[in-house]
């Protein structure tokens, strides 16, 4: 799809949700809540000590939130354009210059770092840089500047992982 | 009007129904754009694909566009929008580890459950990592927490921050925007030793972009508030209803109200403060004309039904607050003619009219009057504010309904 | 790459948006100010008072100024301020009157009652007029107290200030007296600003 309409398809989205319900769009924080969830039912005495996990146990299921709901729709929606445009299928993308393997490893620290990072920023690139630039919020657009302009900084010691 | 589900114009319950729907355009709109690719979304990064930033911005763009001009005309309220709160130094390094996390990882969350979803392995570890990541901080949070909920700095706008106004800070957005379009298709040409050819077949995009700088170009020429709009009362109805009389409230109606305990009307002291913590009527509550327009008093003139009465000491204040709050289209609103001055003046210096005139009518206001007078002079307000204490019908608790599982 | 949907998707975001700016343009043509900005600008000028009222119109160099007289025309006919022009309350915003209020400033209201003047002053403010003061008291006070004769005691009369002491006929229950400033922030759920959850 030219990215521009895709762009402004986003966008379109990314308004509706402002008109309906108030607030933009994210996906880290589905993440948190499913872990919290998880965490919370696999050994709620772990997670009963730490402040973090507190939402777990105070009324209304973390499962039960907006977030969390935004995020099936994206399962669904995507699984259903991955179909009607053939993409999908299990498949490892890498660099040229680098085995599956090492592809692996260094998405699984980049999903850490990410995780962690997300937390500190309260939300991810869709959640603080992208509804953050929509409602032209200074946290939101000061995470966004920062994710690219460290990627820029650093993207020249990783580039064999990408060319 | 918007936003619907905090303002509850649309059923809260279906609030995680329409997650789901936009749920599947969000998630539908970042595949069909490529984002399931970890390889086109590092290219941002060397050169090679800028399709990141091109649909990161266009989306961003349009929204804010979208805001602006609603908020404008009046269509969605931004109080009631969720702004990202500030907290200077974990943003700092949330970004820096994300940024790194970006590098390393080539999706970020959104895109890695769009990847993992159409089969892409390496979005699947991610996701794994991802967990990691959120349960090292969980499993850190209290070391974290000072840096976490350090720094706060509210939630503010980032032409507030630069101190530029709202309308110069869209424009420069949308023109960034657009240059960096234009500079990266052409980097992104350089580095992949595009064809002349395919490069002039390229659509344009000359329309939109033209069609986003008026956009822009008029925001810019607004003035900040609308200066009326359809809600509001026209002006010749205010001049009507003056003229009239509709406007008014009569003393003796407030007199009858304090002295039969009634909790008919609801009385609204417009004076400044000092004067309304020396003295005011029972039960009124204060307000002065430059609050009547805060957000807070909204939910009161829309849903208590019962009459509004302004009063200050003469007729001013309380003339300047109706006709604010008459013209901003609120309903049942009145101002008591000529204020307390009037009031005390026909209650307890004014000679008696004589109580036993032969016209009916005459005879009863005397006789209201008369017994007014001593009930207030025998101190009848104190019981009466003491019974009688003033009960606001208060809007839903909050505007905001938590949703809460009902399994 | 087609684009022939991104322009067509532009085009009606465009016109969503300027089509009703434009329809309101065109019909609304109310209020030039803002009611919030009237609301300020009504806490910035307000009163003139009959002592500056008095060197107003014995200065014979001020110029540009104009005396209105919001009463209605048979009234204004039996008697009126020297050089005021008759424009009543009704009719304020009449074209025929709007050439001389745009070319005059400041515009100072009187009218019998205060509270009409002060009416008027709200309506021109709001019709983008700036500059608009109000004589305090009607007419007959005016002409007693600022123009046939100037008594200083009366210089900073006006109707809307305390005449009584009001605690000492209205006796208030004492806790009642006491409380500052109930009601204000106690309706619950209605602050300003409603948390809204969000962020992930």
């Amino acid at each position: 799809m030219n990215p521009y309409l895709a762009g402004f398809l986003l966008g379109l989205v990314l308004l509706a949700a402002f008109v309906i319900s108030g607030r933009g769009l994210g996906a880290s924080g589905a993440a948190k809540d499913l872990l919290v969830t998880t965490v919370g039912s696999v050994a709620p005495d772990y997670a009963e000590k730490s402040t973090f996990y507190a939402e777990y146990f105070t009324p209304g299921s973390p499962m039960k939130s907006w977030l969390v709901f935004l995020l099936a729709g994206v399962i669904v929606g995507s699984f259903f354009s991955g179909a009607i445009s053939g993409r999908l299928g299990f498949k490892t993308e890498h660099g040229p210059k680098i085995t599956p393997g090492t592809r692996l490893v260094f998405s699984l620290a980049g999903g850490l770092l990410f995780g962690l990072g997300a937390q500190f920023g309260r939300g991810c690139t869709s959640g603080a840089a992208l509804s953050g630039m929509a409602v032209l919020s200074t946290g939101g657009i000061l995470t966004m500047m920062v994710i690219f302009g460290t990627g820029y900084l650093v993207a020249y010691f990783f580039r064999k992982l990408w060319i | 009007m918007a936003p619907f589900i905090p303002q509850g114009l649309i059923n809260p319950e279906l609030n995680l129904f329409f997650a789901l729907i936009l749920g599947i355009g969000f998630g539908y709109v970042l595949e069909q754009a490529g984002f399931s690719s970890s390889r086109k979304l590092a290219g941002v990064f060397y050169g090679y694909d800028f399709v990141v930033l091109r649909v990161f911005f266009t989306a961003g763009v349009t929204a804010m566009t979208g805001l602006l001009f609603m908020s404008y005309l009046g269509w969605i309220d931004m109080g009631l929008i969720y702004i990202n709160p500030t907290y200077l130094y974990s943003a700092l390094t949330g970004g820096v580890i994300m940024g790194f996390g970006f590098i390393l990882g080539g999706f970020c969350p959104g895109t890695s459950f769009v990847g993992a979803v159409i089969g892409k392995i390496d979005a699947m570890v991610f996701i794994v990592g991802m967990f990691l990541g959120i349960f090292i901080f969980g499993h850190f949070y209290n070391q974290f927490e000072p840096l976490y909920t350090g720094s706060f700095l509210g939630n503010p706008f980032i032409y507030e921050t630069l101190g530029i106004s709202r309308a110069w800070f869209a424009f420069m957005l949308v023109m960034v925007a657009l240059i960096a379009f234009a500079f990266t298709q052409m980097i992104e040409d350089r580095v992949n030793k595009t064809d002349a050819r395919v490069i002039q077949q390229r659509p344009s995009t000359m329309l939109p972009s033209m069609l986003l700088i008026a956009l822009m170009f008029i925001y810019l020429f607004l003035p900040v508030e609308r200066p009326s709009n359809l809600r509001e009362m026209p002006p010749d109805e205010l001049i009507e209803k003056i003229h009239n009389g509709k406007a008014f409230v009569s003393t003796h109606r407030v007199i009858h109200q304090l002295k039969n305990h009634h909790d008919k009307m609801v009385l609204i002291d417009t004076r400044d403060r000092a004067a309304y913590e020396r003295f005011t009527l029972p039960g009124a509550i204060h307000m002065p004309p430059g609050d009547i327009l805060a957000r807070r008093w909204k939910a009161f003139f829309k849903r208590d039904g019962r009459p509004k009465v302004f009063f200050s000491h003469g007729s001013d204040e309380a003339m300047v607050a109706w006709m604010t709050a008459a013209r901003a289209g609120y309903d049942n609103v009145f101002l008591m003619d000529g204020g307390l001055n009037a009031m005390f003046e026909e209650l307890f210096i004014r000679e008696l009219p004589d109580t036993t005139a032969y016209d009916l009518q005459k005879r009863s206001t005397a006789r209201f009057l008369r017994d007014a007078r001593t009930f207030f002079l025998e101190g009848g307000a104190a019981a009466s504010t003491r019974e009688n204490r003033p009960v606001l019908i208060a809007p839903e608790q909050s505007e905001v309904i938590p949703v809460i599982g009902g399994c | 790459m087609n684009n022939q949907q991104l322009n067509a998707g532009a085009l009606i975001f465009f016109g969503v948006f300027i089509l009703p700016l434009v329809f309101n343009w065109l019909t609304c043509e109310c209020y030039k100010t803002s009611n919030r900005q009237v609301v300020q600008k009504i806490s910035e000028t307000g009163y003139i008072n009959y002592e500056e009222l008095q060197t107003l119109l014995n200065n014979n160099e001020t110029k540009g100024f104009l005396i209105l007289d919001v009463r209605p025309h048979h009234i204004y006919k039996e008697g009126h301020l020297h050089g005021a022009v008759n424009v009543p309350f009704t009719e304020l915003r009449e074209k025929q009157h709007r050439k001389t209020l745009k070319t005059s400033n400041p515009i100072i209201i009187y009218s019998d009652e205060q509270k009409l003047s002060v009416a008027a002053q709200v309506m021109l403010l709001g019709q983008g007029y700036d500059g608009v003061f109000v004589i305090p008291g009607g007419y007959e006070s005016i002409r007693a107290f600022a123009i046939d004769n100037f008594v200083p005691a009366r210089a900073f009369y006006n109707e809307d200030k305390a005449m009584f002491d009001y605690p000492r006929f209205m006796k208030l229950d004492p806790v009642q007296a006491e409380r500052k400033a109930p009601g204000i922030f106690a309706i619950p759920g209605a602050e300003d600003i409603t948390p809204v959850p969000g962020g992930c």
